[in-house]
């Protein structure tokens, strides 16, 4: 780093007010070489950030109060009430990360007794990169209980009332993609299996480390 | 004449080095590099200024480091890996879910903050839908460099994915996080133990590493 020249003056010494002058206007107009190595870590704080410099994106998609059933074997978006679809629309680079959190509320699900240990159901999260809707990752979030109850196992199965929370981190790597949504989806694990939905919440977060 | 200095003028419009020096100072220190934050308008930084997020890869552990966190996540594994005690891969008390199956990376001093997802499927009837164990459980628990971190209590038969969400404190150290699983009887946990059958299916486990 090379150093801002002052009028060289010896200590003890003197200098006219006139150099004096010269030397204070060089310094009210000069542009210092201000480099990366200026900006010593300590010296910047949060308040020195601009609010999305971490949080480049933020959504979330509630159903309250209205309910669902579910039948098919194919992935289909939960949307009973609200889609739980979190538009983006934003671009994701190299090194960000989406974290996706959901929420699901399962008032009833029925299967026949000859898959009780079987997945009742299963959700993926979708979103679509501009060709339709493809599954983020290849987790599949899958879900059975066998109750006991007076019917005994080996006929009917029931699942009721039970909150469900599944998550997915996906880290960016390579060209931006700009996602139109995230969804979440439900497919049945048997044709013979039904599933109704109440309460359910889908969180999106886009990160830039 | 204006002059910029503070300290008197002599005779002869001379004025003395020293002042001249120390008062020059300020202004030639700062263009000269010593900066400081008031130097620096808030919200001046943008990310653009912050430098570029690095790609971190160990065993099957990705990340993604940058300037106040960094993320990581094991690759998502969709095997199905079936326990049975009577060949040892299980045995009574906790056991890794797998030898490799580790999330592993180099945090900075502050907090990590992620969760397991794992889909773990206990069967209480056997292929011929005869019951053999409705009250046989299953449990789930999270390690970082051997301590526990979470656990998911006893989990029923039947099939479930478990998002098991771990939070703690970390040095500037590196960090091995692994799942461990457990299978015993409800009624009565010293007995019945091996039977029946314990699987795990899909699996991931992520976390954030957010520090200064």
């Amino acid at each position: 780093m090379s150093a801002v020249e002052i009028t060289p003056v010896s200590p003890g010494g003197t200098t006219s007010a006139s150099a004096t002058n010269a030397a204070y206007s060089a310094l009210a107009t000069a542009s210092g070489a201000i480099a990366a190595d200026n900006l010593a870590r300590q010296s910047i704080t949060r308040a020195h950030l601009e609010d999305d410099t971490f949080l480049a994106f933020s959504g979330n998609s509630i159903n309250v109060s209205t309910t669902g059933t579910y039948t098919s074997t194919s992935y289909t978006l939960v949307s009973h009430g609200t889609d739980m679809d979190v538009p983006v629309g934003i671009a994701i680079e190299d090194g960000q990360v989406v974290r996706c959190h959901a929420n699901v509320f399962v008032t009833e699900g029925t299967q026949d007794g000859a898959d009780t240990d079987a997945a009742l159901f299963k959700f993926k999260f979708y979103w679509d990169l501009g060709a339709g809707y493809v599954a983020m990752d290849n987790i599949t979030y899958q879900y059975t209980y066998a109750v006991r109850d007076e019917t005994g196992l080996g006929t009917i199965s029931t699942y009721k009332n039970r909150r469900l929370g599944f998550s997915l981190l996906y880290i960016h790597s390579g060209a931006s993609v700009t996602p139109v949504s995230i969804q979440v989806r439900i497919a049945m694990g048997s044709a013979i299996n039904s599933v109704t939905l109440k309460q359910t919440g889908l969180s999106v977060l886009v990160f830039n480390p | 004449m204006r002059t910029y200095t503070e300290a008197p003028v002599r005779p002869g419009n001379i004025i003395e080095a020293d002042t001249l020096n120390r008062e020059m100072a300020a202004f030639s220190s700062q263009l000269n590099g010593k900066l400081d934050a008031p130097t620096i308008p808030l919200e001046a930084i943008t990310a653009a200024h912050l430098v570029e997020p690095s790609d971190t890869t160990s065993g099957i552990t990705t990340g993604v480091v940058g300037a106040s966190s960094a993320f990581y996540r094991t690759e998502t594994r969709t095997s199905t890996i079936t326990y049975d005690a009577t060949d040892g891969t299980i045995v009574s008390g906790w056991n890794e879910v797998e030898v490799d199956f580790l999330l592993q990376f180099t945090a900075k001093a502050g907090m990590v903050l992620g969760s397991l997802v794992l889909c773990g499927q206990k069967m209480a009837t056997d292929a011929a839908s005869v019951e053999v164990g409705a009250d046989a459980v299953w449990e789930l628990r999270l390690l970082s460099n051997s301590q526990v971190i979470a656990q998911s209590g006893y989990i029923p038969v039947g099939t479930y994915t478990i998002d098991l969400p771990f939070c703690f404190p970390c040095g500037n150290e590196s960090i091995t996080i692994k799942a461990q699983i457990r299978q015993l009887n409800y009624i009565e946990p010293s007995l019945g133990w091996t039977h029946p059958e314990l699987s795990v299916k899909d699996r991931m486990i992520w976390c954030r590493n957010a520090y200064r």
